[in-house]
């Protein structure tokens, strides 16, 4: 199988709302960067539509955070695929990330007050659980540069604390 | 001669004010006042001053604990992407927000023992025992 009928499976099982296929998902450094990075951006969106709504502090203040870390995050990856003399490669696994933030951006414009803020924190939950997954089941063991397999284990400290955030927001919510 | 900042907490509707600034103290001195101790007792010998470095990396302080002497200088060194800050939890000093590879430093100028937290990600602490007699200029 090649690995563009690998990426567009990953892709279908995505939008599935499964991570059984991840694993198969074939992208190589330059897709895998790209979509470490579209990652980012779709979580930069979420928290910019919850600037938008919350009156929530605590809900405001982790949006916030998402949009410092994860703008972070991206400059390092910038930085490091400038070093590297490379540039990302769009691909079939990204354009799926960015087709399930297009549903879920809809869902999060459609609600107000506590229903908005335990959407935003539901889905920050379950999307930063996911993506820790292909991250750190899926993208590190199959980067072949240092580089860019370290880049991503620092990524993935990064997230999983967010994710660990994202969990306690969801108790307070409830 | 490094710039003499005053300590000031870092709230979040600071931060982008802060980050803007960070550039401009990076070389710069953070005098850190804290808690005036019992008095100062006569001065004898004191060891030269020092600096300790602690590293952020991996979102922890490594070390998370160091011991100080009155007049040694803790130096924070961000090597995460995510901006990290070592701040007082409850307000009374803090860093600049250090973006990735940004430096900031403090000179512990009061005996007692001071934990610090990152404001961006509570979870992150460490702790600062600071020993000596208290500085002859104790506040910046």
């Amino acid at each position: 199988m090649t690995n563009f009928k690998k990426t567009l499976l990953a892709a279908a099982a995505l939008l599935a709302g499964s991570t059984a296929a991840y694993a198969q998902s074939g992208l190589n450094d330059l897709q895998i960067a790209h979509s470490a990075y579209t990652a980012d951006v779709i979580d930069i969106n979420y928290a910019k539509i919850a600037l938008g709504k919350t009156h929530d502090p605590e809900v405001k203040r982790f949006a916030q955070l998402m949009i410092q870390d994860h703008t972070a995050v991206n400059e390092g990856a910038g930085a490091l695929l400038k070093k590297l003399g490379v540039s990302a490669q769009d691909n079939a696994f990204s354009q799926a990330l960015n087709k399930g933030a297009a549903a879920e951006n809809a869902k999060l414009r459609s609600l107000s007050g506590r229903a908005f803020d335990r959407e935003y924190a539901r889905n920050e939950l379950a999307y930063h659980k996911q993506v820790n997954s292909i991250v750190g089941d899926t993208w590190i063991p199959a980067v072949q540069n240092a580089e860019v397999k370290e880049f991503l284990a620092q990524a993935l400290v990064t997230f999983r604390v967010h994710e660990e955030h994202a969990g306690h927001m969801v108790a307070a919510l409830r | 001669m490094p710039a003499t900042w005053l300590l000031r907490f870092a709230s979040p509707e600071r931060h982008e004010k802060d980050k803007a600034m960070i550039t401009k103290i990076k070389t710069g001195l953070l005098v850190l006042a804290l808690a005036v101790g019992a008095g100062a007792s006569a001065a004898g010998a004191q060891p030269a001053p020092r600096t300790i470095h602690v590293d952020i990396h991996g979102f922890q302080f490594v070390p998370a604990h160091v011991d100080a002497h009155v007049a040694d200088t803790i130096e924070w060194t961000n090597k995460d992407f995510a901006p990290h800050t070592a701040s007082d939890a409850g307000g009374k000093w803090t860093t600049a927000p250090l973006n990735n590879g940004a430096i900031d430093r403090v000179v512990v100028k009061t005996p007692g023992t001071f934990a610090y937290r990152c404001n961006f990600h509570p979870h992150m602490k460490g702790t600062i025992v600071v020993t000596g007699n208290v500085a002859q200029s104790p506040k910046p």
